[in-house]
């Protein structure tokens, strides 16, 4: 079996602005622009970001929630984008999504049992006995009670929402789910049952997840790999100990320095970044990372830099990789 | 030298159709001058409603039931609503969660601060409106003549928030509450704003109550901590020292619980159950049905807050500490 459950190559998703009576396009935001990567099977692929880095949005396009500009995704060897009707159903079947808000994500007019029923009246699949008996064993799965089933999502808290939603998507055995920011929503304490769970799904039901949060200590306890994205483009991506070890995008290290932890005592801030995310509207020039980057260079304003380094550890900057080990351990002096 | 702030007994109740909800259940703390205190706990823990009855902000059907608040040594929680206006915005400020609310979207943010600052520190027109161009510009927001005109809309999330900090500040508060003040905020930008709030404090000598569920934000800018459960403190004690040996449960709980970079484990400690509604709640300890160290007395009666034997700065509410 080919160990590359999905490919995407050069995804562009832009929204059209429109202004004036006659709705006119006057520009465009890319929030999407030019982003590939491969997700291996039973991986946890991370994407990490600030809001507006276009992290959702990919999350959303690869499937086929938004249509993307331009692009190719290849799922399981087939062309996802190329096909439609009873195909594109067979393959929508194995890609499913967890969302952010568990009290927007559930239809407050549908029982627990219609909500998690859904998939299989959507996919024709299963006797109605069967499927009462598959709902049930679907919400012990997930932590809940087979007699929750004909409550409504009023009834409960944020983190049982969530597992509500956990067992709509995994109801009809999906290979890939892509979350979207799973936890962001719930309490610390919710937050870990939620991350248990997931970890424990993925093992019993060899799934493969895209991981979508803007929390890095999140991101580092649940995923194999790691994309770091900035604008609309990917910045930096590797394997989470090289990540996590090695980080060599000025932006991924500005990133985990802002991380707040606890031990590290009241201490003097440095500030590590200066000036706040640009527009994707209207992105700088060159690397869009510029006017905030410490170690900004004159090609940096002109020429966008491309992925490069080894197929484990790439990364989108003009910095020579030993010029930057330097100012990396400079910077360590310094702090 | 007395405490710039000293609360004692606080208590604030909902009367609920249910009936009456106590919120917050007789918290007492202090705090030194320049000192902060990190309040931290779980949604529906009642640290909110803790500086809301500070600041006098509790409306109907809740009301602070008991209790007092000396701020300078100076009763404020019987004050009477004119008198309170005198130091609500003056003496005592606070910074809420999300700007975009806290702000009025029909007013500049220009005129927002001058209806303060020419209330509190009896300016005419001109000079406050210099006064809150100076404060603008304190807080790092480029253009600050600019954006005296401008409204709340106008301004990014980073930028309101600056915008709120130099209000709460412009009247040269001795009292500061920080309620989440980085919450709503990207990584990077929480940085410079926790950055620049620890500058100004130490620039004024101000004194801080700063809100919290982030132990991560909480080690980094408080000089002592409470942990709230259920309307009550579960532990109080330095940062430091109550973060690195936590005594209470729900504290260890609560630090385990969390991913920490650099500590990776391959499964999280949960606490099991989710907090109680408001009527929900155990008779004794209110932690008791999630405690996994539950001995028979937490069910029928409430631990009161009581020293550690090693240090008189730590205290701890519980029957079973660690």
């Amino acid at each position: 079996m080919n160990d590359i459950i999905l490919e995407a190559k050069g995804i562009k998703k832009y929204f059209p602005i429109k202004k004036g009576f006659f709705m006119r396009e006057v520009g465009q935001v890319k929030a999407v622009d030019d982003i590939d990567f491969v997700i291996r099977r039973g991986e946890t692929l991370g994407l990490v970001g600030e809001s507006g880095c276009g992290k959702s949005t990919l999350g959303r396009t690869l499937i086929r929630l938004y249509e993307p500009t331009a692009g190719e995704i290849k799922f399981d060897g087939a062309d996802f984008l190329k096909s439609s009707g009873s195909d594109l159903r067979n393959m929508r079947r194995h890609i499913q999504m967890i969302f952010q808000d568990p009290y927007a994500s559930l239809d407050p007019r549908m029982t627990v049992g219609q909500i998690i029923e859904q998939p299989f009246v959507i996919h024709n699949l299963l006797e109605p006995k069967e499927r009462e008996l598959r709902v049930k064993q679907l919400l012990e799965l997930v932590g809940l009670k087979a007699s929750h089933v004909n409550r409504y999502p009023h009834e409960f808290s944020g983190g049982q929402r969530q597992r509500i939603s956990i067992a709509r998507a995994i109801a009809l055995e999906p290979k890939l789910i892509i979350c979207d920011e799973p936890v962001s929503a719930l309490d610390v304490s919710i937050q870990a049952q939620i991350l248990n769970l997931l970890k424990d799904l993925q093992e019993r039901l060899n799934l493969t997840y895209v991981f979508i949060s803007h929390d890095l200590s999140v991101i580092e306890h649940v995923c194999d790999r790691i994309a770091v994205m900035y604008l609309g483009r990917i910045v930096e991506i590797a394997s989470r100990e090289v990540l996590f070890n090695n980080p060599q995008h000025p932006y991924t290290q500005a990133l985990m320095s802002s991380i707040p932890s606890i031990g590290a005592g009241k201490k003097k801030m440095s500030r590590v970044l200066t000036g706040e995310i640009p527009s994707p509207i209207n992105p700088p020039s060159g690397c869009a990372f510029h006017p905030r980057c410490p170690y900004k260079m004159d090609i940096c304003t002109q020429k966008m830099p491309l992925l490069r380094g080894s197929t484990e550890h790439l990364r989108a900057c003009h910095l020579e990789l030993d010029q930057e080990t330097l100012l990396t351990t400079q910077t360590k002096e310094l702090l | 030298m007395n405490p710039v702030v000293e609360v004692k007994d606080l208590e604030t109740t909902f009367d609920l159709k249910s009936g009456p909800f106590r919120a917050v259940n007789r918290i007492s703390y202090s705090i030194d001058q320049g000192q902060t205190l990190g309040i931290v706990g779980e949604s529906g823990c009642g640290k909110s409603v803790t500086s809301f009855s500070l600041m006098r902000l509790i409306e109907k059907p809740g009301r602070v039931s008991h209790g007092q608040f000396f701020l300078n040594g100076k009763e404020v929680l019987s004050l009477k609503e004119h008198e309170i206006e005198d130091i609500r915005g003056g003496q005592m400020a606070m910074i809420f969660q999300e700007p975009m609310t806290a702000l009025n979207p029909v007013l500049t943010i220009g005129y927002q601060m001058d209806e303060q600052i020419q209330k509190h520190l009896n300016l005419n027109a001109k000079d406050s409106r210099d006064r809150a161009i100076e404060m603008l510009q304190l807080v790092g927001i480029p253009s600050a003549r600019e954006r005296y005109e401008a409204y709340p809309h106008q301004l990014s999330g980073g930028m309101r928030q600056r915008a709120m900090i130099a209000m709460a500040l412009s009247c040269n508060p001795r009292f500061l509450i920080a309620d989440e003040p980085t919450t709503a905020l990207d990584v990077t930008i929480q940085a410079q704003i926790l950055e620049l709030f620890q500058s100004l404090q130490e620039k004024m000598n101000m004194t801080v109550q700063f809100i919290t569920h982030d132990l991560g934000v909480i080690s980094e800018v408080s000089d002592k901590v409470l942990v709230m459960y259920g309307g009550q403190t579960c532990e109080t004690g330095p940062t430091q020292d109550l973060l690195n040996s936590p005594c209470h449960p729900y504290t260890a709980a609560l630090i385990e619980s969390r991913p920490r970079m650099g500590h990776r484990v391959s499964r999280l400690k949960t606490i099991e159950g989710s907090v109680p509604a408001p009527h929900e709640f155990p008779k004794g300890c209110p932690f008791a049905n999630r405690c996994t160290r539950v001995k028979t007395e937490c069910w029928t009666e409430k631990p009161s807050l009581q020293q550690l034997s090693h240090t008189i700065e730590r205290g701890v509410a519980c029957f079973n500490p660690l």
